[in-house]
């Protein structure tokens, strides 16, 4: 007790504080760390686990990961078609989020019931209801008949309606077409990864004071430059967590393919837990990679005020 | 003048009006596959097949229900998800309310260190680890711990738990907002360091506590991730709607009754259904406490 006595009141605040973090940091080694190094060797060994004589290994050197650049296909190119749906899907996450918040945050009729409805696929689908709407049998046939139904219609009425050709001939290039045909098949997953995107952005455009609005009118301002020159600027550190959040959310998503053909790999008949660790090294590699982009992008630009952790 | 009011007026309408279709559409994308599923299940089997209706059914029923209620042994495996549920809102909200006040509120040597160990445990997909913690599990100093309900209560108790590093986060945010002049007030009135935690500023905290407990109970609800590996031979809810679908076909299987796909997928939908009312239920209860929970938790502002 006499040790606590003599310790100035800044220090024994500091320990206090530290002793509250115990348990998290033996939880952190022994279910963290711990386990990220194991994955580690086990991607450079043959690991079989038998009954009586435990995990046994038999080092392989770089052979899983030279299989997986080389010989293996399955993986990457799911690895590939990941991260092609993340260079879509990202950005229109946040712009879409960003532009839905605006709305929300006029007064109107029915305002609180949409932003209940809005955060509604946070709760719900989540876990193991994504992967039972993305394998079911009537869900699925339901929806591809509306899309065939849709296809027909547009081969029939090609010359009035088909939106492709009217934007061809609107002299729009073929890639930036593929890019909004792609969004518009991803609306739903989109709209469905929005749910936690739209509260924190609209919590960040409510705590912009009215005020620097009213000024920005009184100097002449329209609404669209209001937007430009004070909103986007003052909400841009919080578009920058979204990123980052759309990010980590698609990419630990249960029902991502990449993740499917890992787990499918570890636990499936063959049980190869060391090739299926070299997969998940890359794959947070990867993962790494992309976040340190983005990261790199938003720290770049100047609109950015640094944001401090 | 009169121009100029009309003017105004008519972009009034018609900026509401845009709104107006806009925000429905998006709900409406929102519900219908919830609309969809529920629509499914009434029906009869020969509904199933009849095309010519999409949502509405000839001769409704609630048979599906019924069956789906027993292949998914509901009632038991209802009772026990609730419970997991509720003790890993529990622990999470008292292990990670310890690791998000101290975070928030003190300053030690490390503590960027450790908020940088926080962020890891986001970003790191649980995939990655959880090979090896299967195999470390199944033999801790000669007991195994797979399908044994210790572990995951382990990994709530020390906050390392699914998307546990985003509750600490959460709660590290809305500690760190707190004005200082509490604590002050708390040791001037000669309150130790537990008597100010407990009694000052944990009280202050609540919302985001429950806030915490909500998301917790959610989301260990839907896990097939943690729940797979840990629970196999228990009877959780989450786990039986992952397999209702065999389920139901072993049944009419053993019992010599045709089977179709079709009916494996109004299982399933059924399944989904009984699944997701009680989280419905409790988001539209507690809708608050979710949504004021990621607004007020000093991220913002």
């Amino acid at each position: 007790m006499r040790l606590i006595d003599n310790m100035s009141l800044k220090r024994k605040k500091a320990v206090f504080g530290f002793l509250l973090l115990t348990p998290y940091l033996i939880g952190f080694v022994l279910f963290f760390v711990l386990p990220v190094i194991k994955s580690l060797v086990f991607s450079f060994n043959n690991i079989t686990s038998e009954v009586g004589r435990g995990v046994i290994y038999r080092p392989v050197g770089l052979n899983h990961y030279i299989r997986l650049f080389t010989t293996e296909v399955a993986f990457r190119e799911r690895l590939v078609s990941n991260v092609v749906d993340l260079y879509v899907n990202v950005p229109m996450i946040v712009i879409y989020s960003l532009f839905i918040a605006v709305v929300l945050n006029k007064r109107f009729r029915g305002r609180n019931f949409a932003k209940v409805i809005f955060f509604l696929p946070v709760i719900i689908t989540s876990g193991v209801m994504l992967s039972m709407e993305s394998s079911d049998y009537l869900l699925q046939s339901v929806q591809k008949t509306i899309s065939e139904g849709n296809e027909l219609l547009e081969t029939y009425n090609a010359a009035f309606f088909d939106i492709k050709t009217v934007f061809l001939r609107m002299q729009i290039s073929e890639e930036i077409l593929k890019y909004l045909m792609a969004i518009i098949q991803r609306f739903y997953d989109i709209v469905i990864s929005s749910g936690v995107p739209i509260t924190l952005l609209l919590a960040a455009l409510q705590s912009i004071s009215p005020s620097v609005y009213e000024s920005a009118a009184i100097e002449g301002a329209t609404a669209w430059e209001a937007f430009w020159k004070i909103t986007l600027p003052l909400v841009s550190p919080y578009v920058f967590m979204c990123a980052i959040y759309a990010i980590i959310d698609s990419f630990t998503n249960p029902s991502n393919k990449v993740i499917e053909y890992i787990m499918t790999t570890a636990y499936g008949p063959t049980l190869s837990y060391g090739y299926a660790s070299a997969m998940t090294w890359i794959y947070f590699i990867v993962i790494a990679i992309f976040l340190s982009i983005i990261g790199g992008l938003f720290a770049r630009s100047r609109v950015i005020f640094y944001y401090d952790m | 003048m009169n121009t100029l009011v009309l003017r105004n007026e008519a972009r009034k309408l018609t900026v509401s009006v845009i709104r107006a279709i806009l925000v429905a559409g998006i709900c409406f994308t929102i519900l219908y596959p919830l609309l969809l599923k529920f629509a499914i299940c009434f029906k009869s089997p020969e509904d199933l097949l009849d095309s010519s209706m999409a949502f509405l059914s000839r001769n409704p029923s609630f048979d599906t229900f019924k069956t789906a209620y027993q292949m998914m042994n509901y009632t038991e495996s209802f009772l026990n998800t609730t419970l997991l549920c509720a003790l890993s809102g529990l622990f999470h909200v008292i292990s990670c309310t310890l690791v998000g006040y101290s975070l928030g509120r003190y300053k030690y040597k490390f503590k960027a260190i450790v908020f940088g160990f926080v962020i890891m445990t986001m970003i790191v997909p649980p995939q990655v680890i959880s090979i090896p913690m299967y195999l470390s599990f199944g033999n801790v100093f000669g007991v195994s711990l797979i399908d044994n309900p210790v572990s995951l209560l382990l990994l709530y108790l020390t906050g390392n738990s699914l998307k546990s590093g985003l509750y600490i986060y959460l709660l590290t945010q809305f500690f760190r907002s707190l004005p200082k002049e509490l604590e002050e007030a708390a040791l001037v009135d000669g309150a130790g360091e537990t008597k100010t935690m407990f009694f000052v500023m944990l009280p202050n905290a609540r919302l985001m506590m429950i806030t915490v407990f909500l998301f917790s109970f959610v989301w260990q609800w839907t896990d097939i991730f943690y729940t797979s590996m840990f629970f196999k031979n228990y009877e959780l809810l989450s786990l039986n709607l992952g397999v209702v679908g065999s389920t139901y076909q072993q049944y009419m299987y053993t019992s010599k009754l045709p089977t179709h796909p079709m009916l494996i997928s109004q299982m399933n939908n059924a399944g989904s259904v009984l699944f997701i009312v009680p989280l419905i239920l409790i988001y539209l209860i507690c809708n608050k406490y979710f949504v004021q929970g990621i607004e007020r938790s000093g991220i913002v502002g």
